[in-house]
């Protein structure tokens, strides 16, 4: 498909956002009408996987305009080479690959600057005020959680970052996985089990210390 | 193996990832050891938390700000001209050159018999069998006698009218330009078979080696004399044997 062929207005299509209303055939079919450079074809291929794509960039980078930057470049990549993608295949898995190499070459770039800081603030930390104190008590905790085993994936090296963000966040097969990261099945069971290990022990390391 | 050791296969256990063989011993080591039934509550608890971050919600400005960029960039790409390199200019314009002096050889080597189709006179000089005028012209500087033909000629059986001179060099001699003579009596056609087979053997000479521009064939007329002395044909041979 070549860039420019069509006018392109990404705006979200109903009953298609975060990967709803779009069955496995029908996904191809929006692939084929894409790859001849129908524009809404590929917004439409956008809205069905762009939370996708967004939440795997956050959880691999930490911080959300990082992942923003990720996802724009995932789907630009998307448009560029969506000529080369196998019909027959599914197109997730295919998009976990670019959205990890994506991020993985976004990690480079920044080389080595913090990627996790202690002042930002994840949407589940936005407490709701309306509830009532026991209420905002269990968010706080949840949020606070959630943060402490971000950070601990902020501590992975990033193939065994990958390994489990795409297995236990993402819920892939570890056969999946595996194809994705381009690397055996029993190198990702290892990471993955090494990555389990560390988060927990990394979570009670901060709840200890406090 | 140590609890240590156990960790590991916990670790696996906890998401149904352990192989049943080892599955089992880790149950049978779990049912005594105490140590081991805390840390498998620790890793349920802290994979419940890392699972739970897939349902965090997303920003709708967060997602809406990712299609507008894409869409933006996607935009910016189709208006953007193709940007050609320079060097790719350099490339062309040799391939150009290139390719027009391997057409100015081939058009040189070829003979322009291959140019020159039955029926179709040369441009440049006189058909064979063409009628000369009355007056033979000769070339200036051209031995007008003719080449003697080279030996072994297979020549035709004598016909009473008309000779096809093409058909009577019958060993594989292309003879594009020979045609048909009308009201030539016999004799005359034998001599003007012998002379195109003559002309057919030089110009396959000249054919055989690639022709090195640099030593062309000089120029020669064939002049055949019919019984009436107002008809005299002319046969020119150029350069390239055609």
């Amino acid at each position: 498909m070549r860039a420019g062929t069509c006018e392109l207005t990404l705006t979200p299509i109903e009953g298609t956002a975060g990967g709803r209303g779009l069955t496995k055939p029908e996904t191809a079919e929006w692939v084929r009408r894409a790859r001849a450079g129908d524009g809404e074809a590929f917004a439409l291929l956008v809205g069905r996987y762009e939370r996708m794509v967004l939440r795997t960039a956050f959880r691999l980078l930490g911080r959300m305009d990082q992942a923003q930057d990720a996802a724009q470049e995932t789907f630009l990549r998307m448009h560029r080479y969506l000529a080369r993608f196998d019909e027959s295949r599914e197109l997730g898995p295919w998009l976990y690959r670019v959205v990890v190499n994506a991020c993985r070459d976004a990690a480079r770039r920044r080389a080595r600057a913090p990627r996790f800081s202690l002042d930002e603030v994840t949407e589940a930390e936005q407490v709701d005020n309306r509830g009532g104190p026991e209420e905002i008590e269990n968010v706080v905790s949840l949020a606070e959680q959630r943060r402490l085993v971000q950070a601990a994936l902020e501590t992975l090296p990033d193939k065994e970052r990958a390994a489990v963000v795409l297995r236990d966040i993402e819920g892939l097969p570890t056969s999946d996985v595996a194809r994705i990261l381009g690397s055996s099945e029993g190198t990702v069971r290892s990471q993955v089990s090494t990555a389990r290990l560390k988060i927990k022990r990394f979570v009670d390391a901060q709840e200890r210390g406090r | 193996m140590t609890c240590a050791q156990y960790e590991r296969d916990l670790a696996l256990a906890v998401e149904g990832d352990l192989e049943e063989r080892q599955q089992a011993r880790l149950e049978q080591h779990l049912r005594q050891c105490a140590r081991c039934q805390d840390f498998l509550l620790g890793l349920r608890e802290s994979q419940r938390t890392l699972k739970g971050l897939a349902d965090e919600p997303l920003e709708e400005a967060a997602l809406a700000a990712v299609r507008t960029r894409v869409a933006a960039a996607l935009h910016e790409s189709a208006r953007r001209p193709v940007v050609v390199p320079g060097w790719s200019w350099m490339i062309a314009a040799s391939l150009a050159v290139f390719a027009l002096g391997l057409a100015m050889v081939v058009s040189r080597t070829t003979p322009q018999a291959s140019r020159q189709t039955a029926g179709s006179p040369s441009p440049s000089g006189p058909s064979v069998a063409s009628v000369a005028p009355a007056v033979p012209v000769e070339t200036p500087g051209v031995a007008p006698t003719p080449r003697p033909p080279v030996g072994g000629a297979v020549l035709p059986s004598r016909r009473p009218s008309t000779v096809r001179p093409a058909a009577a060099v019958s060993q594989g001699m292309e003879l594009e330009t020979a045609r048909v003579v009308p009201g030539l009596s016999p004799d005359d056609a034998e001599q003007l078979a012998r002379a195109v087979v003559a002309v057919s053997r030089i110009r396959r000479v000249t054919d055989r080696p690639p022709a090195p521009p640099a030593e062309p064939f000089p120029p020669a007329v064939v002049r055949l004399q019919t019984s009436d002395p107002g008809v005299v044909i002319y046969w020119q041979l150029d350069s390239s044997g055609g």
